[in-house]
This record gives C-alpha cells, sequence and structure tokens, in this order.
C-alpha cells in the first residue's frame, strides 16, 4: 500500500463528471511515477491486510453515518410535508413509511447488529443497513421533488445547486451502486446469512 | 440480531414445547369444525408461566416484562399453537385491577378476550353495573371466554368484566384456529374493573400493548414462513441446480428477510417502550403493528412463490400461516396505524426523530 505525492510527475488526472454536476471521483493514469520508500503504508507485502483493515474502519461506521444522514433528510422532508401538503392522505402515508423504515434502521444500528468480527471482514449483516438506506434515501428524494413539483426541477446553469433537493435525487442514484451493489449485497446476504447455494 | 441469554432460553423452551405437542393430527383437531381450541396445550403452557408473563407472581404470572411476553407470542404465533394466548394477552393489562380474575386467566383456567370495537354503555342500577350494547371482530370469542369490556357511562369509560354472559356469534376466519367474534350486550351484569370516568389511560394502554402484541405476532409468522422458503430453495432441484441458487429465486427472499430484520427491531422497541410505562407506547405500537404485518404478509407470499405449487396446497405450513398474517394485517388496519404515525410526526411527537 502506497501513499502517491499527486504532484509527481508521471501522474495524469481526468475528474469524471456525475449526474449531479459534480466530480466526486477521477481517472488516474500513472507512468512510471516514481515512489519514496517512505511512502509505503505498513510493511512491503502487506498491503492487502492494510487494505482490508482500512475497509473495516470505512464500513465499520459507515451504517451509523449514513443512517444520521438519512435521519437529516426525513427531517428536512418533514418541514417541507408541514409547508406543502400535511393533510394529504397519500403524503402522510409515504411520510409514515420512511420515519417508520428509519426508526427501524436507527435500532438496527444500536442494538440490533453485531459488532464487525476480528478478522477484518464487516458482517454481512452490515449489508442491510446499507441495503435499505440506500432504497430509502432513493424515495425520499422523490417524494421530495413529488411535493416540490415544477419548482424542484428548477436549475439555473452556473448555480451552485448543493443542498437542494433535485441534487440530492440525482445524487441517490449512485447510492444503490457505491460501497457495492445492492445486488452484490443481495447476493451476499443470499449465501451468507440465508445459507443459500452460490450463484455461480 | 443478538438477545439476550434468558430471553434465548424462553424461546427455546417455547419452541421445544410447541414442536413436541402440535403434531399434524393435533392441529387438523384443532381446526376441524366448529373450530377451536386445544385446551389441554393451553393448560400446560399455562402451568410453564408462560401465559401472562408479564403479570405480577401474585397474580400468577413470571413477574417478567412485555419483552418476554412478546416472546412467547412471537413463538406462539410461529408455530400457528391453535390456544387463545393473543386473545387473553389483550386482557391481562386490565385485569391487574381484579387479582381473581387475572389468576384465571394466567392459570389457563378461562381464557380472556377484550371487547373494545363497538358501542357499548354502562349503567348502575341497585349497586349493580349492567352493560348493554354491540361490538364486533372479538378476537377469540368463545362460549367460555371471559370478556373485559370497554363500555361509556354518564362520567366517561370504564372497563367491566363480564363472564359467561351476553349474545355471542363466532365467525369463522381465514385462520381455521382463530374466530372473529360479535357480541350484543343486553342489561347484562357486570363487574367494574375501571369506574366510567378513570379508564382514559387504561384504555389507550390496551390499544398500545394490542399492537405491540399484533407486531409481536407477525414476526413469529414471518419469520417462520421465510424459513419454510429458504428450506425449500436450498433442496429442490430445476436444470441441475437447487433453485436457491438463481438469483430471481434467492434475492427476493433476501428483500423479505431484511424486513423482518427491521420488524425484530421495531417489535423489540415496542415491548420495550410498554415495560418503561412513559409516553410514546401507542406510536411505537403504532410503527411495530404496521410494518411487521405487511413484513409477515409479503414474507408469506414470498414464500408461496418460492415453493410453486407446493405453496398453494391446502395442505402446506404455509396455508395457516398465511391465513394468520392476513388475520393479523386486518385487525391491526396498517393504513390507520401509519396515518395516526404521520399526525405525530408532523405534529412533533414522534417519539425519536429529536
Amino acid at each position: 500500500m502506497l501513499a502517491l505525492d499527486m504532484r509527481a510527475p508521471g501522474i495524469v488526472v481526468r475528474p469524471v463528471r456525475q449526474l449531479t454536476g459534480e466530480h466526486e471521483f477521477a481517472e488516474v493514469f500513472l507512468t512510471d511515477v516514481r515512489v519514496p520508500e517512505a511512502c509505503a503504508i505498513g510493511a512491503v507485502g502487506d498491503g492487502w491486510r492494510v487494505a482490508m483493515v482500512t475497509l473495516l474502519h470505512e464500513r465499520g461506521t459507515l451504517g451509523v453515518a449514513l443512517t444520521a444522514s438519512l435521519q437529516r433528510q426525513v427531517g428536512r422532508l418533514l418541514e417541507l410535508v408541514r409547508a406543502a401538503r400535511p393533510d394529504d392522505p397519500r403524503i402522510r402515508e409515504r411520510l409514515a413509511r420512511e420515519w417508520i423504515e428509519l426508526r427501524a434502521l436507527r435500532l438496527a444500528n444500536e442494538r440490533g447488529l453485531e459488532p464487525p468480527g476480528e478478522t477484518g471482514v464487516p458482517g454481512p449483516e452490515w449489508s442491510l443497513v446499507k441495503l435499505r438506506w440506500s432504497e430509502a434515501n432513493q424515495r425520499v428524494t422523490r417524494m421530495a421533488l413529488d411535493l416540490l413539483g415544477p419548482e424542484g426541477v428548477r436549475h439555473d446553469a452556473g448555480r451552485d445547486a448543493t443542498g437542494t433537493w433535485l441534487r440530492e435525487r440525482l445524487r441517490s442514484r449512485a447510492n444503490t451502486i457505491e460501497a457495492g451493489t445492492s445486488e452484490v449485497l443481495r447476493a451476499i446476504v443470499a449465501e451468507r446469512v440465508l445459507g443459500l447455494p452460490r450463484s455461480r | 440480531v443478538s438477545e439476550d441469554a434468558d430471553v434465548r432460553e424462553l424461546r427455546a423452551g417455547v419452541r421445544e414445547l410447541l414442536s413436541a405437542r402440535l403434531v399434524p393430527e393435533r392441529l387438523a383437531r384443532a381446526e376441524a369444525p366448529p373450530g377451536g381450541w386445544d385446551a389441554p396445550l393451553w393448560r400446560e403452557l399455562a402451568s410453564l408461566g408462560m401465559v401472562g408473563a408479564s403479570l405480577p407472581e401474585d397474580l400468577g404470572g413470571a413477574g417478567l416484562g412485555f419483552r418476554e411476553e412478546a416472546i412467547v407470542l412471537e413463538e406462539l404465533a410461529a408455530a400457528v399453537a391453535p390456544v387463545p394466548g393473543l386473545a387473553t394477552h389483550l386482557a391481562l393489562p386490565a385485569l391487574r385491577a381484579a387479582p381473581d380474575l387475572a389468576r384465571t386467566a394466567t392459570s389457563g383456567e378461562r381464557p380472556w378476550t377484550l371487547v373494545r370495537r363497538g358501542t357499548v354503555e354502562a349503567s348502575q342500577r341497585h349497586g349493580t353495573w349492567r352493560l348493554s350494547g354491540r361490538a364486533a371482530a372479538i378476537p377469540d370469542l368463545w362460549e367460555t371466554s371471559g370478556l373485559v369490556v370497554v363500555a361509556e357511562g354518564v362520567a366517561g369509560l370504564g372497563l367491566f368484566a363480564v363472564v359467561g354472559g351476553g349474545h355471542r356469534e363466532r365467525a369463522a376466519s381465514v385462520d381455521a384456529t382463530r374466530c372473529l367474534g360479535r357480541l350484543t350486550l343486553q342489561d347484562t351484569a357486570a363487574r367494574p374493573l375501571v369506574a366510567p370516568g378513570g379508564a382514559r389511560h387504561i384504555v389507550a394502554a390496551l390499544a398500545a400493548s394490542e399492537r405491540a402484541a399484533l407486531a409481536a405476532e407477525a414476526l413469529g409468522v414471518g419469520r417462520r414462513a421465510l424459513d419454510l422458503a429458504i428450506e425449500h430453495v436450498r433442496l429442490r432441484e430445476q436444470f441441475g441446480r437447487p433453485v436457491g441458487a438463481f438469483q430471481a429465486v434467492a434475492h427476493p427472499l433476501v428483500d423479505r428477510w431484511a424486513d423482518l430484520q427491521l420488524a425484530r427491531g421495531l417489535v423489540r422497541w415496542a415491548a420495550e417502550t410498554l415495560d418503561g410505562g412513559g409516553g410514546g407506547a401507542a406510536i411505537a405500537g403504532a410503527a411495530a403493528a404496521a410494518f411487521t404485518v405487511d413484513a409477515a404478509a409479503s414474507a408469506c407470499e414470498g414464500a408461496i412463490q418460492a415453493l410453486g405449487a407446493l405453496g398453494v396446497t391446502w395442505e402446506h405450513p404455509l396455508r395457516r400461516l398465511y391465513g394468520r398474517a392476513l388475520w393479523l394485517v386486518a385487525v391491526a388496519e396498517p393504513d390507520a396505524l401509519r396515518d395516526e404515525v404521520a399526525g405525530a410526526v408532523l405534529a412533533g411527537n414522534g417519539a425519536g426523530l429529536e
């Protein structure tokens, strides 16, 4: 595992523009880049373990972070419903469903899930929170745009869309892809939790 | 999902007893017309302290919490045990006011049920309370059931016990082990548990406790249906491999598993909120029941699909589970519960969105 000085000669970074217009990741091309020995993280030959531990730390707290972010979204959605259509039974139904799902995810985080094992691999139960969070966030942002009507899709070129529901909805489509696609997560649960035969 | 050792032990005890007793012939006997319940099994459960576990010991309970009682209800439902466990449980919080009656429930001597959907009026003449009115959708209203009746007096809501009175009509339901009764009371003598005017809090507590109980049952039904589906798709082969190896079969079952995992957290939360005795039990119960009864029905439907033609046969145990799931959805009325949750959340009383 190596740390790179991104200004080093031979590194070309080509940002990838996303649905939101933002650049959260990039293609990186390396051509004969020289890396000082001091930039090795951990022992040479031990990079796999370093990578796994790094992922463990990312995933170990991700469930809590995702749920906290969903809680913020639902809080904002609640303000929107209060202001727009608090008596619309269809909206109330959807709001209640999202609130209950959020409550259930918080409970799953607080006490439902086993702590990550010492193997460095997060427990498959973690997949549950990621899977349900991603779909909940997609529904919540969709509901917000439904409530906003034409106002919700206004977008002035050049204006920063940070924090708008439109940006959140566009961004949410990546939720079921990043950090393990929903299909991969379902496959993990099918094999490792439900004990179903491998699909490959 | 992790569980404490004492709860695991209780769960294993109920499960073991039920699997030993509920052989297919015994289940079939309980289902045969006119329908009924398995009195010896009920008394056996009672003798082991599994009826009214949340009541104090001097009332014949086990001095435990609703959390433990919910485990018993979950296991009874997973086995679709033909006993009046849910109905008796619904009446228990009110029977705390009458120790002699509570003991008839916890000893298994008399099943009880709760009458709270209807219009019943209470009046007092010559020192005796009398009830008149009609009520419907009463779970397990057998001839011998004791009734806890919510009735309106001049001073407000009251709670009464009726033993062996009233005109009772039983309607069979999709769950052959659980009827839904109609009751007509006409100047029927009743014993006051809480005099009219003083029952508002306890009536609200009865509703909250009912919701948590329906959720606990639904959890048991859904879990068992999913287990049957998983067992089947591991073994059943098509095109040279177990059908569970096909993602089109496996992934929907994963979604039902996810529902039930989340449901388990909600059920425990609703039970602990009840045990805590503070506010929020009505909304916690509403959230848990709305989510879990739907999850149970979906688990049954997913299991039926996974089993193919076998899943739609009368003989398969899924038929009983699905019947119970539909019963639970009908009685819980999840749409109404969600509207109540929405109202509480919009008003800022969302028990935990702080």
